[in-house]
């Protein structure tokens, strides 16, 4: 009882954790370079973490499912590929963009099968199927770079900005951050996500239908892949079929950060969007003061263990609050 | 509450962590390594031009211009503008790019000697490379921080770790940082045209190393023949065959991307030229990234095809590991390279590689931070710099060795020093 009654600075900072260290990177940052906080750096930053972002949003889905996934990057690369493709021979934007989302979503659905009929566990599917994703990616492109110079496809995934300020992969950020919100925290879809991954069994039993959410909910990160690789596609004015290799694994990282439960039932899109943050303000902080890919690994690498390591400690905060 | 103490803890590291590698960076800057000793030229050593770009460019060959660098050799008249796009569409590459400075191509002749010019000012240049962690990206990276040193150049580096995004934004932030111009090599050859298309507009001149991007403009660049980089070990190879009066009959095995790559490419056009009129020759391809792939491809190759007429190592890592899987076989298989690691220049002393075109990676970034000062000086200079290709064999290895890794020497790194 003594934890709950008294809250003390440690358990604020268990529970404000991410906004936290946003906040202390935000400051040290820019406290060491002021270009940091510059409107232009900063929207600049978002624009690069807006793919990691939506991959994030569907890791999390999974992730609270108790699930994982490792296939995001390279699907988000053969999406890329097949739409250089298509419009390179001449099919229309808009049934190129069907063809490639609805590609997507059948990855994901396909990821969902294998795991409940062949009773195969989430992440060796996925193991699979990155592998899979990414040799049809290079299959299909020869290992080329496909160029997209369509201006239309340029501008709502790539260069383009709403009112020449925000750019377009950052609105297409929010707005899928709103619609993952509304369907995380405000539907059944998102209340059953949160209830299988606490306990499969008993969600069973009390009438859950697990594998039909299994399939809705791999389908939804499957779009959110696909929606990843639509931006990398326009980011880098073409399809390359190594494209995200790192993809999956950041957002699964950002995920955590943000107080996902690798062992599923628990997490928050807010939270989410603050582990992408904190990425990205890593990435952007860590490349305005020089600091080599080497580096950058090494306190990513050290973020993740941070993270995993505050979960556990939550995690154990939680079973002596009840016990008490 | 030692585990809430511990979280804590971790925390101040990994902000401490941060702040030391920013710090380690500025200190980077700054610090370089010594300046590469200066070689000899090998101007001799450049080929007679073969290849369909080689005799495009000889016919356009003029004397070089009075005044200019007597290290150049003109292979595209001073005034005029430089043209990569054709260069690159006889290979299948596609290209689209401008290169804004007009003062014609050149052969560099000059080696590791490169003079660089004495800066107006105090500049700032943002140097992005693809990577700086293997041993060409590392030695371009040394070159490059020794050169800046010796002219008084305020040197920004960043190293992407072949992410086109982790370039591109870096470049963005150099923008917003006003440095006055930017050297790149693109991780990705598309990729790179949005942060060329920023650079541009913010008025940043830019010059890439390297294999040139294919697409966005750049005020110039610095570059090798890899067709001829490939013919040149060809060559060797097909030399060392007829010398053992082996029948022209059977196959050879490369070693090459799993992807396309312009590098790549190009420097299979240059091999291949050199066996076509050998019908009987079939050139097969193992692909792969790490040695280890190409270990694994290679010893498979020997058990299933044991009287293969040779092999080739497209680039370092393929060499590598065909280079082990050959002496684990015992087979005496004659292998040919392109690419100068040290790892392969042993090969060639003890044996093991026959030989391998290199070119230097310091001479490189130094050609580039010299055009670089140029253009900010406000001259004119050639839109293409061509270095140096020099096949490497048990004759030359050491002083090659000597040259390419800045006075360090083949039997030192033999004895492990």
């Amino acid at each position: 009882m003594k934890s709950t009654k008294r809250p003390n600075f440690v358990q604020f900072f268990i529970k404000y954790r991410t906004i936290l260290i946003l906040i202390v990177l935000v400051v040290v940052f820019t406290c060491l370079n002021p270009i940091f906080l510059n409107s232009k750096n900063v929207l600049n930053m978002l624009k690069r973490m807006s793919y990691v972002a939506l991959t994030a949003y569907g890791i999390t889905f999974i992730m609270t499912m108790g699930e994982l996934d490792l296939s995001g990057g390279s699907m988000a690369a053969l999406v890329g590929v097949v739409l250089g493709t298509l419009l390179n021979r001449k099919v229309g934007l808009a049934p190129a963009l069907l063809i490639v989302m609805a590609m997507a979503v059948a990855g994901g659905v396909f990821n969902a099968l294998v795991s409940i009929y062949g009773r195969i566990n989430s992440f060796l599917v996925t193991l699979a199927t990155m592998n899979i994703f990414r040799g049809i990616a290079m299959i299909i492109s020869n290992g080329r770079t496909i160029p997209i110079k369509n201006s239309t496809f340029a501008f709502i995934f790539g260069n383009g900005s709403l009112l020449g300020i925000v750019p377009m992969p950052v609105v297409i950020m929010v707005v899928f951050f709103l619609i993952s919100f509304f369907l995380y925290h405000k539907t059944k879809l998102g209340f059953y996500t949160k209830c299988i991954g606490g306990n499969v069994e008993a969600a069973k039993v009390a009438g859950v239908n697990v594998n039909k959410y299994k399939i809705v909910v791999n389908a939804l990160a499957g779009f959110a892949y696909g929606l990843a690789g639509l931006i990398l596609a326009g980011l880098m004015n073409g399809g390359m079929s190594d494209l995200g290799e790192t993809l999956s694994m950041d957002a699964i990282a950002a995920s955590v950060l943000g107080g996902t439960a690798i062992a599923g039932g628990i997490g928050s899109m807010w939270g989410t969007i603050g582990g992408v943050l904190i990425m990205g303000s890593l990435n952007g902080g860590m490349s305005l003061l020089g600091a080599q890919s080497h580096h950058q690994m090494l306190v990513k690498g050290l973020v993740i263990i941070f993270a995993v390591y505050l979960d556990n400690v939550l995690k154990d905060r939680t079973v002596v609050t009840k016990d008490h | 509450m030692k585990k809430r103490l511990s979280a804590l803890l971790m925390c101040v590291v990994m902000v401490m962590a941060m702040v030391g590698c920013g710090s380690g960076e500025e200190e980077k800057k700054t610090d370089g390594t010594e300046a590469p000793a200066v070689k000899e030229t090998k101007a001799a050593e450049t080929k007679a031009p073969e290849t369909k770009a080689e005799e495009t460019k000889a016919a356009e060959t003029k004397a070089a211009s009075a005044g200019k660098n007597p290290n150049f050799e003109y292979v595209v008249e001073a005034g005029t503008a430089s043209d990569v796009n054709d260069y690159y569409a006889q290979y299948d590459i596609e290209c689209d790019i401008t290169i804004r400075q007009q003062g014609g191509s050149v052969n560099w002749l000059g080696g590791g000697d490169v003079p660089l010019p004495e800066p107006k000012e105090k500049y700032t240049i943002g140097f992005a490379a693809y990577t700086t962690v293997d041993e060409v990206g590392a030695m371009y990276l040394e070159g490059m921080q020794a050169a800046a040193k010796e002219i008084g150049i305020e040197l920004l580096v960043n190293d992407a770790n072949w992410d086109q995004n982790v370039q591109n934004q870096a470049i963005e932030q150099w923008i917003l940082q006003g440095v006055d111009g930017v050297i790149l090599s693109p991780c990705d050859f598309y990729g790179i045209k949005d942060a060329l298309d920023a650079l541009e507009e913010a008025n940043i001149p830019v010059v890439s190393y390297d294999a040139p991007p294919n697409a966005g403009n750049v005020d110039a660049v610095v570059m090798y023949d890899a067709v001829e980089q490939g013919r040149l070990a060809g060559e060797a190879l097909l030399k060392a065959l007829q010398d053992s009066n082996t029948e022209m009959k059977g196959n050879i095995y490369y070693g090459t991307l799993p992807f396309k790559h312009p590098n790549a490419q190009t420097r299979e056009y240059g091999f291949f030229s050199v066996f076509e009129e050998y019908p009987d020759v079939k050139i097969e391809a193992i692909t792969g990234e790490a040695p280890e792939e190409f270990y694994s491809g290679m010893e498979g190759k020997i058990q299933a095809d044991p009287d293969m007429l040779g092999a080739w190592g497209l680039f370092s890592s393929a060499t590598y590991g065909m280079m082990q899987a050959i002496a684990a076989s015992d087979s005496g298989i004659l292998l040919s390279s392109v690419d100068n690691d040290r790892v392969i220049l042993e090969g060639i002393y003890n044996g093991s590689v026959l030989g391998s075109t290199g070119y230097s990676a310091i001479e490189g970034s130094r050609l580039a931070l010299m055009q670089m000062v140029n253009i900010l000086n406000g001259e004119e200079v050639p839109g293409i710099i061509y270095q140096t290709n020099t096949f490497v064999t048990k004759d030359n290895v050491e002083t090659m060795f000597e040259e390419y890794y800045g006075g360090a020497t083949l039997a030192d790194f033999i004895a492990g020093n």
